[in-house]
């Protein structure tokens, strides 16, 4: 087969119908920058997820009444519940001390005594993804004998799952539309070039053309497409991933390896596309 | 070459050829003459296989209808030639690139393809309307550039279908001349028209047929 007669075909193809190849390329790039956009939604809400996951910590406040047998006994019970990765006391002395430093001498110079309560910080070596995990743990601990409260502050962390768990939802609904979107886009595309080629592609088979000599040009223009397509849209991503950037510091952006990715994607829904159409229609 | 052995071509709706048998010998002139709807046509089409007979069979060099399949297809039109009333050329590439198409598929080098579509297009006395488009050119001359395409590769067979056709008679004559002047270097020619008067003019067999069969 000749390969430079193959790609002047697939060129000559694009310059014969770049109407509607360039439609083609446009809703593909349309498609997979949508993608690529969930893509980097999904992995800065990942990261923020794991950043405050590393910082999951419960303040158990104690009963001012357990002496320090009793309080060694909590600690320990404490730790022994699954999900709890390391239980550090602060004393009443050592609670006084942080609040002095953070709001000064005030409060104390006309308290006669420390009203603060000793307690524990729990730190958790949970997966902050379960909700649920997490507030039967809190429950467990508050059950304790000698807790008087557990205090937590997950809230950003539960909506951030939420939000999550949503991004994965629209991700998976967003990948079959795409998915089925672009094998549409080229295989109706193509389906046209087969259609309007009909008398050249029936000479050509009489001249002698072998399938795949006829094939291919196709063949190569969807699969080109797709490419185009692709590469618009890892183009567009990179910008958007910059000026976000600049916007919001600290904000992840799609790895290259992802971008490449995206383009070896696009690159096969248009192979699968113009397969698709040359099966069915030639 | 060629031979046809008690072919039978039915079409849905009663029309096609029986008993169709005859041979074509290396280097003969064959006229395949009838009226329109005769089963011309069908007749050559069994020849490069389009078509294949339900009944008998068709014997075109080593391939054997009974026995070809479908991925040998291709390789057998290369070594036929197929010139069509309606020329069929390609109108979004020029001359030379029509006939360079022949040799594309079968992968030959830039170089031969230059050498070899030059000297075809000069068979046909076209030489200086290489880069023209078709429709920059005349019936006559189209009906030259389907020739030259059709004789690039050098085909034992050339199949001619109402090669004159669509042509006036002092542009028939001249195509004539060419697919004469073919055929006297060795290509088998076998043509199919419904000119029978003209035909006559021309050093060749005649073979008439009618309502699908063969008269004797």
């Amino acid at each position: 087969m000749n390969f430079r007669y193959m790609l002047k075909e697939t060129a000559d193809g694009f310059k014969r119908a770049w109407g509607s190849c360039l439609l083609s390329i446009l809703t593909i790039a349309f498609f997979l920058a949508l993608l690529g956009f969930l893509a980097l939604v999904s992995l800065n809400i990942d990261y923020f997820k794991r950043t405050l996951n590393d910082r999951l910590q419960l303040q158990v406040f104690i009963s001012s009444v357990l002496d320090d047998q009793a309080i060694a006994d909590l600690s320990q019970r404490i730790s022994r519940i699954p999900g709890v990765r390391k239980v550090s006391f602060i004393s009443k002395q050592m609670a006084a001390e942080e609040f002095q430093k953070e709001f000064g001498r005030e409060l104390f110079a006309v308290l006669e005594e420390n009203p603060l309560p000793s307690s524990f910080v729990v730190q958790l070596g949970l997966d902050g993804e379960d909700e649920g995990r997490i507030r039967q743990l809190v429950g467990r601990i508050e059950q304790e004998e000698g807790v008087d409260e557990v205090v937590y502050h997950f809230q950003t962390l539960f909506r951030l799952q939420r939000y999550a768990r949503l991004a994965a939802t629209v991700s998976w609904i967003l990948v079959l539309f795409v998915t089925f979107g672009s094998l549409f886009v080229v295989s109706n595309n193509i389906r046209l070039v087969i259609a309007a080629r009909k008398q050249i592609i029936t000479t050509m088979q009489l001249v002698g053309a072998t399938p795949s000599f006829i094939r291919t040009p196709l063949i190569l223009e969807g699969t080109l497409q797709g490419m185009i397509g692709a590469l618009l849209a890892a183009l567009g991503l990179y910008v958007v991933n910059r000026v976000l950037s600049g916007l919001v510091p600290g904000l992840l952006a799609l790895p290259p390896g992802a971008l490449v990715f995206l383009v070896a994607i696009g690159s096969l829904l248009g192979f699968l596309g113009s397969l698709l159409a040359i099966k069915r229609y030639l | 070459m060629v031979e046809l052995h008690d072919v039978r071509v039915t079409y849905a709706n009663g029309e096609g050829i029986d008993q169709i048998s005859f041979a074509v010998a290396p280097g003969e002139l064959v006229f395949l003459v009838g009226p329109s709807g005769a089963g011309k046509s069908t007749v050559l089409k069994t020849v490069y296989m389009d078509q294949l007979p339900a009944e008998g069979h068709v014997i075109v060099g080593d391939y054997n209808s009974l026995f070809i399949k479908k991925g040998e297809i291709p390789f057998l039109r290369r070594k036929i030639g197929i010139v069509f009333q309606d020329f069929r050329l390609f109108a979004d590439r020029d001359v030379f690139e029509n006939v360079a198409f022949t040799l594309e598929v079968i992968g030959a080098r830039q170089k031969e393809i230059k050498r070899r579509v030059l000297r075809a297009l000069a068979d046909v006395g076209l030489s200086h309307k290489a880069r023209k488009m078709p429709d920059e050119i005349s019936g006559g001359e189209q009906q030259r550039v389907a020739i030259a395409r059709a004789i690039v590769n050098e085909p034992l067979l050339l199949l001619a279908d109402e090669p004159t056709g669509n042509l006036d008679p002092e542009t028939a004559a001249g195509i004539m001349e060419v697919l004469l002047r073919i055929n006297t270097r060795g290509t088998s020619v076998l043509m199919a028209t419904h000119n029978y008067d003209m035909v006559r003019r021309y050093q060749g067999r005649i073979i008439q047929i009618n309502n699908g069969r063969l008269l004797s």
